[in-house]
């Protein structure tokens, strides 16, 4: 086993958790969701408030944190996008809205937090020694939270009425309207599950590596590539996304450096958009008739 | 006073980046967030020809102009062929992408430390030293950009790129090239951005990644957006007043990193309020749509 | 008689789909071609092809014995062949008077470095300001000319494209829909103009569901249905045609 390449695997679920809630809210909310990465960070930082901060300890602290970063990411949608899709905006339009929410909500963690560097303090220096390649506890719970998170997203989407609800409006939503489905409602939920995604990401992120106001830039961008890659839309295709983007990564700091693998992340990105822009596991979408 | 100069250049600077952004995104509907990234690009070229070869001014800017119109070009490609949302994931992971490369490149750019020291430009012998002298160069080039946009802008070729923005395929449909119009718009807005990009880095003397990050785009596509794309009038005044309200904040008391995120927040804000309430901007008289 | 625009045995699949099947057909000079069948049978894909919207399968396309297979929408539309939508494109926010000039061919004021200088381009713009207002008065819409194209009713919006077409200075024209939609009046008055632009030395072929509009003018009319031609011939013979009878029925 080449040294290292478990690691890739370490990240490639964080990339998925991050693709996943991102499609998510671009399919069912029709919202290029650029805030997701804010989303990210309010996890990390909910985290740190109530363990470090306020000493809540981790058992507890977990679970409020998601609840708190879910309720963001709702906030972000019913105040920013559903009114603004109630008026009838372009897509570009709410992609814009998306960029200044993401710099509105990473301001206020700066204010309330500081710019400076934090860390989640965490015992865990012992790990195991697999194939060759030590991987700590944190790199074992990252692991083993994306699968499941992954998975249980996976149900959710395919075995409950509120996914199936989510799945016919990112389908069509006229259609799922008329079915009896409200989009808005979708929406919302589509909303509440990507932040509690995305708030999970964060707080893996935040006690692997370090917590900083803008920590969700980076992974909302590898993100962003991971869906494309695997393709928009599902869970599979964000799971298989950010491991095809976990393995060139790993293929370039290899070959090139460390210093290269967000170039090599960009050209992934590129070669995509221009050859196949709905994924590997994407349909195309109709033609639209000129 | 010397304040008053110095923020008059830095709004002269933002007015010459605002123009060059408002013609990509506001007139041709070319949403790029890699505007910071161009910028930085033309500022990191002036000040490493500077400080490594002591060129005069104008030398020095025809380099960065043609760095900047380079880069500007691997920017508008994925426009070609991509659609709008996506085009805008491809600036960002440019945009991304550049500042990892300034911030990692340490050898050339001197990494998240930065490059101190540039020397102050000569122009024909005479070196630019004081705040008034910075002024009138910043402003000799400010209305240079705002007259290039303004010509391009006014001309039958602007009618071409309202087309462009507004409907693609009815521009194809009158035989407009419509690749080769975008392409030209990516070099000249790149051209124009060296501009600001080599007066900052000889004003301020230090350059660091910082001042070009992706926030630093957002904020550009904020002046943009809030003073009227597609209103040239509309970006000048856009730039003063959004450059203006931090000082203005910081003479309410604020403390000055407070101001920093206080003015983030506002702007942000204001871009979340201006596409929601009037998707146009103040002055601009096309709403942010396209077909 | 020489044919302008040869169709031959063109195909598209969309998503398995044949949306045109083995298409042939032949538009000569100087005739008013109409392409009827009933909704989805693959009429404006056809046109999409030969405007170069999109890249056939198989087949080829020739006009003014030129293959226009596989070049790009602008080059199509420069060498002679206009084309107006189903969907009506055309710049809302902008006067009408703009969008005609916009469909001028050769505009020096078009290039980056005249636009900037400005030499050639103050010339120019009146010349074609002037051709625009003749070009409107043809069509009706002089006095529309200042007003922004979304002013205009429908019918006014369709009677702009067509004179955008006219400014192109295009002699094929691909009329999607002409006068679908649209009260009799005006109806009555673009059909008017198509025939003269005939016999002013036009090729038309067009679009329509309105068959008796079709009947009144054309001179020649193609059937498809699933992709495929099932007859051709005058309007008379045509619209008789119990396989053609069919295909609308069911």
């Amino acid at each position: 086993m080449p040294p290292g390449l478990l690691y890739v695997l370490v990240y490639s679920a964080e990339y998925a958790l991050v693709a996943a809630g991102f499609s998510l809210v671009y399919r069912t909310g029709r919202v290029f969701h650029f805030a997701h990465g804010a989303v990210l960070t309010c996890g990390a930082y909910s985290l740190f408030a109530l363990h470090v901060l306020a000493g809540v300890p981790l058992l507890p602290a977990v679970p409020l944190a998601l609840g708190l970063t879910s309720l963001v990411g709702a906030m972000v949608e019913s105040i920013v996008y559903a009114p603004m899709r109630r008026k009838g905006a372009q897509s570009l339009t709410l992609l814009v809205a998306s960029l200044g929410t993401y710099v509105v909500l990473q301001n206020i963690i700066s204010l309330l937090f500081g710019d400076d560097t934090k860390q989640i303090a965490h015992g865990a220096a012992q790990g195991v020694n697999l194939l060759g390649t030590w991987l700590t506890v944190i790199h074992i719970t990252v692991l083993a939270a994306a699968a499941l998170l992954l998975a249980g997203l996976a149900v959710l989407m395919r075995a409950t009425r509120t996914g199936k609800a989510m799945r016919a409006v990112a389908n069509d939503a006229d259609l799922a309207r008329v079915s009896g489905v409200d989009p808005e409602r979708a929406a919302l939920w589509a909303s509440l599950i990507a932040a509690a995604l995305a708030g999970a990401a964060g707080m893996l992120l935040a006690v692997d590596v370090d917590v900083t106001p803008t920590m969700g830039m980076k992974p909302l961008m590898m993100g962003l590539v991971a869906g494309i890659v695997g393709g928009l839309g599902s869970v599979p295709g964000a799971a298989l996304g950010a491991l095809v983007l976990g393995l060139a990564q790993y293929a370039c700091v290899w070959l090139l450096g460390s210093q290269w693998q967000d170039a090599g992340a960009f050209v992934i990105l590129l070669v995509f958009l221009a050859v196949r822009p709905y994924g590997i596991l994407g349909a195309p979408l109709r033609r639209a008739t000129v | 006073m010397d304040y008053v100069l110095h923020l008059l250049t830095i709004v002269g600077i933002y007015v010459i980046l605002a123009v060059s952004l408002n013609l990509l995104a506001g007139y041709t509907g070319l949403l790029s967030v890699a505007h910071a990234a161009l910028f930085g690009v033309g500022a990191y070229t002036a000040a490493l020809l500077s400080l490594h070869f002591h060129m005069p001014l104008l030398l020095n800017l025809i380099l960065a102009v043609t760095a900047c119109a380079v880069v500007g070009v691997v920017v508008g490609l994925p426009s070609l062929r991509v659609h709008e949302d996506f085009f805008v994931v491809a600036t960002l992971g440019l945009q991304v992408l550049t500042v990892t490369i300034f911030n990692n490149w340490t050898a050339i750019t001197g990494g998240p430390a930065g490059l101190p020291g540039i020397p102050q430009p000569t122009v024909f012998g005479l070196t630019i030293t004081s705040h008034v002298q910075f002024l009138v160069l910043t402003g000799v080039f400010a209305v240079l950009a705002i007259t290039v946009v303004k010509r391009l802008v006014g001309s039958p070729l602007g009618r071409v790129l309202k087309a462009v923005r507004e409907d693609e395929v009815f521009a194809q449909s009158l035989g407009k090239n419509v690749a080769r119009y975008k392409l030209q718009m990516f070099v000249i807005g790149g051209a124009l951005t060296a501009l600001a990009g080599v007066l900052y880095a000889h004003y301020l003397t230090f350059i660091d990644p910082t001042s070009f990050t992706v926030q630093e785009s957002i904020f550009m596509l904020a002046i943009v957006i809030v003073g009227g794309s597609g209103s040239i009038a509309g970006s000048v005044v856009g730039a003063a007043v959004l450059v203006s309200l931090p000082e203005a904040l910081r003479f309410l008391g604020l403390p000055s990193a407070v101001a920093a995120n206080v003015r983030q927040i506002l702007y942000g804000a204001l871009l979340v309020i201006c596409m929601m309430f009037r998707p146009q901007g103040i002055l601009g008289e096309f709403a942010f749509r396209k077909r | 008689m020489v044919a302008v625009l040869e169709i031959s045995n063109v195909s598209k699949t969309f998503d398995g789909v044949k949306a045109v099947d083995g298409l042939s057909v032949a538009v000569e000079e100087q005739r008013i071609v109409g392409l009827i069948g009933p909704n989805g049978a693959g009429k404006t894909t056809l046109f999409n092809l030969v405007c170069g919207f999109l890249p056939s399968d198989r087949g080829n396309i020739v006009f003014r014995g030129r293959s226009v297979s596989g070049m790009g929408p602008h080059r199509i539309a420069r060498l002679g062949i206009g084309r107006t939508f189903q969907d009506l494109r055309l710049l809302r926010k902008v006067t009408v008077l703009e969008n005609v000039m916009l469909a001028f061919q050769h505009q020096a004021g078009e290039g980056v470095l005249h636009a900037l200088a400005g030499w050639k381009t103050k010339r120019e713009e009146q010349r074609n300001l002037e051709r625009a207002r003749s070009l409107l008065e043809f069509v009706g819409l002089a006095d529309k000319a200042s007003g922004l194209a979304e002013a205009l009713s429908y019918g006014q919006q369709k009677l702009l494209t067509l004179a955008c077409c006219l400014a192109m200075d295009a002699e094929l024209l691909l009329l999607d829909e002409p006068v679908a939609g649209i009260e009799p009046e005006t109806s009555r008055r673009i059909l008017d103009l198509l025939q003269e632009l005939r016999t002013g030395g036009k090729t038309i072929f067009l679009i329509e569901h309105n068959l008796e509009a079709v009947r009144a003018i054309s001179d020649f009319v193609v059937v498809m249905d699933e992709g495929r031609k099932i007859a051709e011939g005058t309007p008379g013979a045509v619209m008789q045609d119990p396989a053609v009878l069919e295909a609308y029925l069911t």
